[in-house]
């Protein structure tokens, strides 16, 4: 499975897929290269649901992102959930699949958030593996992606960017790198977001996430239901110069807008990245 | 050193339990916010995020209850029902039993019945897509093979009953118009939620359609279908409203799967 670079080709900017969007995109000449769609959304038997999944790919190049993969969890991993994830990407034939580096329930509960883990040897050693059985699962690499975080554990040892690309490194795994989450653990955390993307393995990213967050009293929360903040754009040049033109796109999960103001939104994403990758040539 | 599972329960715990307190002693300090502040981002969110879960599929109790009385009853039911699902669309399911029960919705008892509409709407909306049987498939079958029909309901449909007027009050919601009170019925209606071209229908069916429809349901020929008509209707009016019962179903695409077996039982009288 190793090659010089590990990464499926480039897709350019997309979206993530939404219920509000769907006949705009169907109908709309949006530009939108390809689109990022929910696993779990569409694991269910048919319906309309699955009706448009089949008209979007028809159309354009899909991705697979899901949030129950629960790669940290010390429970077994859910065999029921991975063969309807399996049984969902032979349908979709997604460009690829990602989750997120996260646990999400223990003890048979599932508390549906992304939950920290703790950057630990036990922590690292143990998403490896279940990493690596995913992938023997599904017959492919898959990205996962830093979760926006509020508590620091006593227990770690290591920075979550030295985790991060250690877990892509022994798993050899690729990252979906989310710019908004990193901005928002640095602020809550106090780290150098310039830092943490030094410390992530340029070949091993795949694919970004840009999204908007709230502004609390003492902490950011990561809420993806706002417009993408300038320090988050500031970012995202960054992240571009140094891990060069990643498939990117626009992930908002509430308040969702209209088309437009998405679209808008990934224009500047376009601009961003045509300043920053010609002044890299 | 603490363990990965150990933090993980510890974690847990204190979101379950709405208290800072079991994972304190894990959460390092930090500057900006405490300890406590931080963890209670988690408690926060996994109530949050679940109500809004329960609020999407429950659109018609919503609407009926208002969001402050269904933000209490949701959490009633968050504190009592962990998930145990990986997927987030199964987490309501035991909710329409929960305010079936709980004292916590006693007051009005319409709450629960709502919320068997939104459940089994939520159930039509993403069940099987499979073919329904067409007007076609019965024009090519010879009259006396009529009786030994069967068929089974499509996947996409869901029978209710209710004693309160939740219909009414979920189109209502739909419509986005004024919402009724809630009242009871004069007798309890049977309903039939299905789902045909990716929408949803629900419509009321009357006593006769209802048990003549739980006699195909369970795997009855039409012959039994008849037979259970004539508990309802005179013998010489069976075979006209039978005809007519099925010609609705098929054309609401309640019907999937015709079988005949012919041959092994008598012909019907009815036709």
């Amino acid at each position: 499975m190793k090659h010089s670079d590990p990464r499926y080709p480039p897709l350019g900017f997309g979206l993530g897929l939404r219920v509000q969007h769907y006949e705009d995109l169907l109908s709309v000449d949006h530009g939108v290269e390809w689109l990022e769609v929910l696993s779990e959304n569409f694991m269910v038997d048919g319906g309309r649901p699955l009706q448009y999944l089949e008209r979007f790919r028809e159309r354009l190049p899909l991705v697979m992102h899901g949030v129950s993969l629960s790669i940290g969890s010390c429970d077994p991993l859910d065999m029921r959930y991975l063969r309807q994830l399996r049984t969902l990407a032979q349908r979709v034939e997604p460009a690829w699949i990602s989750d997120h580096l996260c646990w999400t329930g223990v003890d048979g509960t599932n508390l549906h958030d992304l939950m920290p883990l703790p950057y630990t040897a036990e922590a690292l050693k143990h998403v490896v593996e279940r990493t690596l059985r995913v992938q023997d699962f599904l017959g492919r690499r898959i990205l996962l992606e830093n979760v926006s975080s509020y508590v620091t554990y006593a227990a770690s040892a290591l920075t979550e960017w030295e985790f991060l690309a250690e877990v892509a490194r022994q798993a050899d795994c690729l990252i979906l790198l989310d710019v908004n989450n990193v901005h928002v653990s640095a602020r809550n955390h106090g780290f150098d977001a310039q830092e943490y993307l030094s410390g992530v393995p340029a070949n091993r990213v795949q694919q970004i996430h840009l999204a908007g967050h709230e502004e609390g009293e003492a902490l950011i929360i990561d809420t993806h239901d706002a417009p993408i903040v300038d320090p988050v754009w500031d970012l995202y040049g960054s992240a571009l110069r140094r891990f060069g033109g990643i498939s990117t796109m626009i992930e908002r999960d509430d308040h969702v807008p209209p088309l437009e103001d998405l679209l808008a939104e990934l224009d500047r994403a376009r601009a961003i990245a045509g300043a920053q990758l010609s002044v890299a040539a | 050193m603490t363990h990965l599972r150990d933090i993980q329960r510890a974690m847990q715990q204190s979101v379950l339990v709405c208290d800072a307190k079991p994972a304190l002693a894990i959460v390092a300090d930090s500057q900006g916010a405490t300890a406590r502040d931080r963890l209670h981002v988690y408690i926060h969110a996994y109530r949050a995020r679940l109500a809004e879960v329960l609020g999407n599929d429950f659109g018609g109790t919503l609407a009926m209850i208002g969001e402050k009385r269904f933000g209490e009853l949701a959490q009633a039911y968050i504190r009592a029902h962990p998930s145990r699902e990986f997927n987030a669309r199964w987490y309501g399911e035991a909710f329409p039993h929960f305010l079936s029960t709980t004292p916590q919705a006693s007051e009005n008892p319409a709450i629960g019945e709502m919320a068997k509409l939104d459940w089994g709407i939520g159930l039509s909306f993403d069940a099987p897509d499979e073919p329904s049987v067409g007007p076609k498939e019965l024009e090519g079958l010879a009259p006396e093979l009529w009786p030994h029909m069967r068929f089974r309901l499509h996947r996409s449909v869901q029978r209710l009953r209710f004693e309160f007027n939740v219909a009414m009050i979920r189109r209502a919601a739909d419509r986005r118009d004024p919402i009724p009170e809630a009242a009871r019925l004069a007798a309890s209606q049977g309903w039939v939620v299905s789902r045909m071209d990716g929408r949803i229908f629900h419509r009321e069916i009357s006593d006769d359609e209802n048990a003549a429809l739980a006699v195909t349901a369970s795997g009855g020929s039409f012959a039994d279908v008849c037979d259970e008509l004539c508990l309802w209707h005179d013998a010489s009016d069976v075979a006209m409203r039978a005809v007519t019962l099925l010609r609705d179903w098929i054309d609401s695409g309640w019907l999937a799967d015709l079988v005949v077996e012919s041959g092994t039982s008598p012909v019907s009288d009815f036709n």
